[in-house]
């Protein structure tokens, strides 16, 4: 017995639920961008809700109610109900509407909360949304063009305050990036040496590095590593990344298989999918969301909620990760995406890092992750990365995802592992009808 | 609901490891061990738990993690003869993430090559705020030159405890006369607004933690300050101001004087603090060392060394992206020998700065 038997199994939607329109921002460091230095977090929210309606098909009057999300309003914006501060921006005056906050999961909270807000009967379309400015902090009483550098000292408090007080966070075993213990526990279980997990991070950050140069919504656009080694007088993108500009900030994991803090933000809308079929000819539905909350405290708590989470929504869908064409996850930590894509059986059981290595995980390959670069290379906007990244799979199973698009198999199923706060574990299955 | 049902869990718990005892819950149904203690149980659900003290428990070691190198607590790591992050697996309990301490890093390999025999206790060791639990190897025996350092600190937390009573007794001192009645006059403001005795307020007393935190009561004592003191202070900047030393020093800025107060009665001249990036290098080695902080950052944020000085600041002059400063940090360490904590590099701003942990750091 384990606290993870008690995880309920799921029980089928009263009716099914479809995505109809995405939008997103692109993810920037809107202070050190003279085009967007000065825009706000309702700007930005709006401007990606906007997106989505359009893409939707439909505007504000259409909307029942919609859901607001930010990782933490309080520490970056001095917001306390952030959702009462957008309505106007979106034709939605007067309108329901509620703020959620998940930390780093909070985008795919977003889906979870919409989805079954629409299954339940209560609301036709809802709108689901997420923000985050984490680059820069608002003054607390300032207008809020007017933004300042937070400093590292302050996101290192903004991360301890997601472990809670009673005990945890004074055992000084839980580190705010206690980010090595579940790569070490697969290098273990899978004999792999020390130059084998670094050749794999290594290939992996190469990849997802071209990714995100290819995609215009990204935040290193233009450049891979390969341009990076160039422009450094060395030959090749490995050299690069075992140079000075690539320092190990743990055993094995180094500056580029670590996130990058940036601003953004993303939306969607959720319909029946019997009623989006008068928007669109080919909905995507949402199939279930597993979720499974494990406090930092619990060793492995990343792999332990991701287990739960997907055994529930496997159970409820009768789907596998073998079933799926694109796995995309929270990647903080650029490991993240072969140990999640593992656990969730997408790739075989200690065969990832092989597929990895042959680059079959890439756009181009049989097995696409993260196709959009994930949050070490796209970037990592909180809230809105899991906006993002259900944006990248309803542009790839549409086909419409331009220059990084997928094209060695049509994408019929795709799953999401969320992950985010330390401790809450989502699994999403999407299904193109 | 009520609340003599209402134990203190948490605050047993600290109030326990003062006495040397550690203490988890234990379910009355399944028996499962909640450790850290916790009201239901996790195990079967069931609603009451029980006291059950583990100041003698023994457990393995589930995992043993290297140390990072960002976010080293080295603090941590030095009050304590050096740790390792450990997941601990007491009988009976989940498991759960803590350290190891007493324990060299060098002897990760050793342990975590040997980890199913390897059996550790709890040890009791005094936090910033109480004392908490880390664990030690089962043969750890404290050595009499630990006991007395472990005494020292102890004695070290009091003496700051006694600090902070005694600077509430400083009163208002060595001020001119004109500080001294304005501080006087926000003194019994306080007293007033509070609804206290004024000889039992100093300028060390924090408004919300010494006397309330209803914010209607500081209403009425700006309300009084202001009438008194003739200045307008705004209710949000009045937010941020906690001692009474900070709202006289407030009065003083508004009226346009230069000295300000400390909260032990001591007065101050000028306005502006001293700070490394306002420390000229002045020696050749300290040339040759801002030299080299600079070629660092000019590696670590990827521009030219000629467009750095020592005033340049690292977020507002060359990037905001930390793993740059990382970058930097780490060409620091390795040219200059030296190891920069990066919660630490969160509060250096200027090359200078950089420059002068360095130097703090060559001369420990």
């Amino acid at each position: 017995m384990s606290f993870s038997d008690n995880i309920p199994k799921l029980k089928p939607y009263s009716r099914s639920v479809s995505i109809v329109g995405v939008g997103v921002t692109p993810f920037r460091r809107t202070k050190d961008d003279p085009n967007l230095n000065g825009i706000t977090e309702g700007e930005l929210f709006g401007y990606a809700a906007i997106e989505a309606m359009r893409d939707a098909g439909i505007n504000g009057k259409d909307v029942d109610f919609f859901v607001h999300g930010q990782a933490g309003p309080g520490w970056t914006s001095n917001f306390a109900t952030p959702n009462m501060h957008v309505a106007n921006w979106l034709g939605m005056k007067g309108k329901a509407s509620f703020h959620q906050s998940e930390a780093c999961a909070t985008g795919y909270v977003a889906l979870e909360t919409a989805v079954a807000m629409v299954a339940s009967g209560t609301y036709d379309t809802v709108l689901s949304g997420c923000v985050e400015m984490p680059y820069s902090i608002a003054h607390p009483t300032r207008v809020l063009t007017e933004r300042r550098y937070g400093t590292d000292a302050m996101f290192h408090e903004t991360l301890c305050s997601t472990m809670t007080r009673d005990y945890n966070l004074f055992t000084k075993g839980i580190l705010p990036f206690h980010f090595e213990s579940w790569l070490q526990a697969y290098k273990e279980e899978h004999n792999m040496s020390d130059e084998q997990v670094d050749e794999v991070l290594t290939r992996m950050s190469i990849n997802a590095r071209h990714m995100a140069s290819i995609n215009g919504l990204s935040l290193n656009f233009g450049k891979d590593y390969t341009d990076k080694a160039h422009e450094s007088g060395m030959e090749t993108a490995e050299e690069y990344l075992h140079s000075k500009y690539n320092p190990k900030l743990g055993t094995w994991v180094r500056v580029s298989n670590f996130e990058e803090r940036c601003d953004g933000a993303g939306a969607f809308v959720v319909m029946p999918t019997e009623m989006a079929y008068k928007y669109t000819d080919h909905p995507i539905e949402v199939l279930g969301v597993g979720h499974s909350c494990v406090e930092y405290a619990n060793p492995q708590n990343e792999r332990i909620g991701t287990i739960n989470a997907y055994k529930q929504v496997r159970e409820l869908t009768g789907l596998t990760g073998a079933d799926m064409d694109l796995f995309m996850t929270n990647d903080f930590f650029l490991a993240q995406q072969l140990l999640s894509a593992e656990e969730c059986e997408y790739l075989p059981k200690g065969e990832g890092w092989k597929y990895m290595l042959d680059d079959r995980c890439t756009f181009k390959g049989d097995r696409p992750v993260q196709t959009n670069g994930g949050r070490c290379h796209y970037g990592h906007a909180a809230a809105a990365s899991g906006v993002h990244d259900i944006y990248e799979t309803v542009m790839q199973m549409r086909g419409e995802a331009d220059d990084h698009q997928i094209k060695d198999h049509e994408i019929k199923h795709a799953m999401i592992r969320g992950f985010g706060g330390g401790q809450n574990l989502l699994c999403l299955i999407l299904r193109k009808l | 609901m009520k609340v003599i049902e209402m134990e203190r869990i948490v605050k047993k718990y600290y109030d326990a490891l003062e006495e040397g005892k550690v203490l988890g819950r234990k379910c009355t149904a399944c028996g499962h061990i909640e450790y850290p203690p916790y009201l239901a149980c996790n195990e079967c659900g069931n609603l009451d738990t029980e006291w059950v003290d583990l100041t003698n428990v023994r457990a393995h070691v589930k995992q043993i993690i290297p140390p990072l190198q960002v976010f080293p607590e080295t603090e941590w790591k030095n009050q304590n003869g050096g740790y390792i992050p450990i997941a601990v697996s007491i009988d009976g309990a989940d498991a759960y993430d803590t350290s190891l301490v007493h324990v060299d890093a060098d002897r990760y390999d050793e342990l975590h090559d040997n980890l199913e025999n390897v059996i550790v206790k709890p040890y009791i060791v005094q936090g910033e705020d109480t004392k908490v639990v880390a664990w030690v190897l089962e043969d750890y025996e404290d050595s009499p030159e630990e006991l007395a350092r472990q005494a020292q600190l102890a004695k070290n937390a009091d003496t700051a405890s006694d600090d902070k009573d005694s600077s509430q007794t400083a009163g208002v001192g060595a001020m001119s006369e004109e500080v001294s009645k304005i501080a006087a006059t926000v003194i019994d403001c306080a007293a007033a607004g509070y609804e206290v005795d004024a000889s039992s307020i100093t300028l060390a007393t924090d408004i919300r933690e010494d006397l309330s935190n209803q914010s209607m009561k500081m209403i009425v004592m700006i309300s009084e300050i202001e009438e008194r003191l003739g200045v307008t202070i705004d209710i949000p900047d009045a937010g941020n101001l906690n001692t009474l030393a900070d709202f006289t020093n407030k009065v003083l800025e508004l009226k346009g004087m230069s000295e300000r107060v400390a909260a032990d009665g001591a007065m101050s001249a000028g306005t502006s603090s001293s700070s490394a990036s306002s420390t000229a290098a002045s020696s050749p080695a300290d040339d040759e060392l801002t030299k080299t902080v600079i070629e660092c950052a000019a590696a670590g944020y990827e521009v030219d060394a000629s467009t750095i000085t020592p005033q340049t600041d690292i977020r507002e002059d060359l990037s905001n992206q930390s793993m740059k400063m990382i970058v930097m940090i780490s060409e620091i360490e390795e040219r200059l020998g030296v190891t920069i904590d990066i919660p630490d590099a969160g509060n250096l701003n200027t090359i200078a700065d950089f420059v002068q942990k360095v130097k703090e750091l060559q001369n420990k």
